[in-house]
């Protein structure tokens, strides 16, 4: 946390190294919140991209009192949901289950992952999009319930109902308890 | 069967996405180069500003214009010879330019003290552009540098438009990508497709009135004169050089140079180079077809091109712990009265109002919705800002999620002509229960000039029809009311 006070402060002033240490150090977590947002590698690609590059222009603006992994991983919700909005106003794209299948078997990967990734990935696919933006920002965001509530405009509680009911379900798909 | 807890920690534990070297360092390149932009343009806008610092004192504007009858004098005398007036300088280029066909551009991008990742020196790229402005068609080669400057990587590649669809190739990575403009882009993108290639070529031509002519050089057995124009950025010291070579009997453009001087750094390197700027020449047939070349693999097809989203660009977000805001600016238009129509937007990801409540119960000629940031003033980007531009509701456009306020402003006086290169400077209010610590710096460009009614709903309702769901301007927008409108808000901001 102190790292990232002294980055936060360092990029305001304009760092090109601390810029560069934030994009290392939360690129690949940036990166497995969109994957897992949108099960899609090239739209998480431009996720991230998009991001970070808005994050690089904001420096003379930049203020934030509280924690910089929840910022960026809010930016990353935010970019994904427009990213999913549009996908939605587009007819005849294929199925997102097969998306992930044909990428993995892409040989100039940019997205690297294990079997197990892709099985769980696999599996948060088939939430519910409330359930699986509270699951992954409480698990691979590390953002507080109340975070996330403000983030959905709903209240702690409810927040805590779609995480409960969304490991229910990801604990009933994984261990193929799922009706067909 | 797993429990809660265990699901939780496979979740925490196992689910995990790597970016390939190839993707991080293509993102960070863009990082980096966004980052590096941000700082110049804050740089170049912090600079002082020596024509207001001179005017404001009468004995340094007495020196100061007695220096420049004589510099003028001598410069006269030593670059011409025979005492007259050379007939082609660099402030007529913009002319001359924007009345032609095509245009062709040859050059080089060079690396100076750069190496490749396996020792070698970084050769100098070929970079080449054709500009069909009649057809609204261009053909760029691309080029990108990423890695340290001791093992740098070159991406290269070429861009193709034919006016509707666009064709991305990148060399290196032998991929293909196409994307696609609908007819108004297409239309729009051909009607600023001049101004756009003169940008390239001479950067801000606010700023070629700061070129000084610095000797003399026979290209090609044709007689030039060397212009010259430096910019410093004060913070960094970081130093910019833009030389052309003109001939003053013909006005043909021989060759641009753009170097380079970092911080303290006593040597100038130079960057990019076009040595061969041609006017009216013929288009290579078959430059702009839309094949993937063999070998190469294609994301997607003609048929399945992405479509580019009008107004998007220039759009900026903030976040705290309270509020989490993003706005954007789709087009200006600057009106035959001098009155602006601009269309924007802005939202606060954390308000619990929903965006369609902004927009209930305005009326047309009313106030502006009261939206999280509020662009309710416009005022010249340039010298003179004494005119104040007020803003009205004119109406509203929904696509998708997406709500855009058209508003019209209204200047209290006659605008200054220089608006048409500076364009205007947005001012906001922020209707948010607590003001964020934010201060936006958003330029409104100038835009299409709207002087006929024709032009009206070619432009302005065909933009606004562009950010509809149903494709349609709001119906009580029309010529007839927008004038009626101004002249109303003109009367009472008189009285």
């Amino acid at each position: 946390m102190i790292e990232d006070e002294l980055l936060k402060w360092k990029f305001k002033y304009g760092s090109r190294e601390a810029l560069s240490r934030i994009y290392e150090k939360y690129l690949n977590n940036l990166l497995t919140l969109a994957m897992a947002l949108l099960n899609d590698a090239g739209g998480a690609e431009d996720v991230v991209h998009d991001v970070f590059v808005s994050f690089a222009k904001s420096a003379e603006n930049f203020k934030l009192r509280g924690s910089l992994k929840s910022y960026l991983a809010t930016c990353v919700i935010n970019r994904a949901r427009d990213r999913i909005r549009t996908k939605q106003r587009q007819p005849m794209r294929p199925n997102k289950i097969d998306l992930i299948s044909s990428e993995a078997n892409e040989p100039d990967q940019s997205v690297i992952y294990s079997e197990e990734s892709q099985r769980l990935n696999y599996a948060i696919a088939q939430l519910p999009g409330l359930q699986r933006e509270v699951i992954i920002l409480r698990l691979k965001g590390e953002m507080k319930f109340k975070e996330i509530a403000r983030l959905q405009g709903v209240s702690v509680s409810t927040i805590q109902g779609r995480y409960r009911y969304g490991l229910n379900k990801l604990r009933s798909i994984l261990d193929g308890e799922v009706e067909k | 069967m797993k429990t809660a807890n265990d699901m939780e920690e496979t979740i925490k534990k196992n689910l995990n996405f790597t970016a390939s070297a190839e993707m991080r360092e293509r993102i960070l390149t863009d990082v980096l180069d966004a980052q590096e932009k941000a700082k110049k343009t804050k740089s170049a806008l912090i600079r002082p500003n020596i024509r207001s610092i001179i005017m404001k004192n009468p004995i340094i504007k007495f020196a100061a214009a007695a220096m420049i009858v004589i510099v003028v004098g001598i410069g006269i005398h030593y670059f011409t010879g025979d005492g007259t007036t050379p007939a082609y300088g660099i402030t007529d280029m913009p002319e001359l330019f924007r009345t032609v066909r095509t245009v062709h551009l040859k050059g080089w991008h060079y690396y100076p003290g750069h190496k490749t990742p396996d020792g070698n020196d970084v050769p100098p790229v070929n970079m080449e552009e054709w500009f069909d402005l009649e057809n609204g068609r261009e053909w760029h080669t691309t080029c990108s540098s990423s890695g340290r400057s001791d093992a740098t990587k070159i991406s290269v590649g070429e861009l193709i438009s034919d006016g509707q669809y666009r064709l991305s190739l990148n060399h290196t990575r032998k991929s293909a990508h196409f994307s696609k403009r609908n007819k108004y882009q297409q239309m729009l993108a051909k009607q600023q497709g001049r101004d756009q290639m003169i940008e390239r070529l001479f950067g801000d031509v606010s700023k070629l009135d700061d070129f000084v002519k610095i000797g003399r050089e026979r290209i090609d057995g044709v007689d030039c004169d060397i212009w010259e124009r430096e910019e410093i950025f004060s913070d960094t010291k970081h130093r910019n050089r833009y030389r052309y070579w003109l001939s003053p009997s013909t006005g043909e453009c021989k060759r641009r140079q753009f170097w380079m001087r970092f911080g303290d750094k006593q040597q100038w390197e130079l960057r990019r180079e076009y040595d061969k700027i041609e006017r009216d020449v013929d288009i290579p047939e078959g430059l702009f077809s839309m094949e993937v070349p063999e070998g190469y693999e294609a994301d997607n097809t003609k048929e399945t091109a992405t479509l580019s989203e009008l107004g998007l660009s220039n759009m900026g977000g903030y976040g705290d712990d309270r509020c989490s805001l993003s706005w954007g600016a789709a087009l200006s238009f600057t009106m035959g009265d001098g009155s602006v129509i601009w269309g924007w937007n802005s939202i606060d990801r954390l308000s619990e109002k929903q965006q369609d409540e902004f927009f209930k119960g305005l009326e047309f000629g009313g106030l502006l919705p009261k939206l999280p940031i509020e662009f309710n003033t416009l005022k010249p980007a340039g010298e003179p800002k004494d005119i104040t531009y007020t803003g009205y509701h004119l109406a509203y456009t929904r696509k998708a999620n997406r709500f855009t306020e058209w508003a019209v402003y209204v200047p209290d006086g006659t605008p200054p002509e220089n608006v048409k290169q500076f364009g205007y400077h947005a001012l906001y209010v922020f209707n948010l229960e607590h003001e964020p610590r934010l201060k936006i710096n958003l330029s409104v460009p100038y835009g299409l000039l709207i002087e006929t009614k024709e032009d009206f709903d070619k432009w302005v309702l065909g933009a606004m029809a562009e950010l509809s769901d149903d494709g349609k301007a709001p119906e009580n927008v029309t010529y007839e009311s927008f004038l009626q409108l101004a002249e109303q808000n003109r009367e009472s901001l008189a009285q």
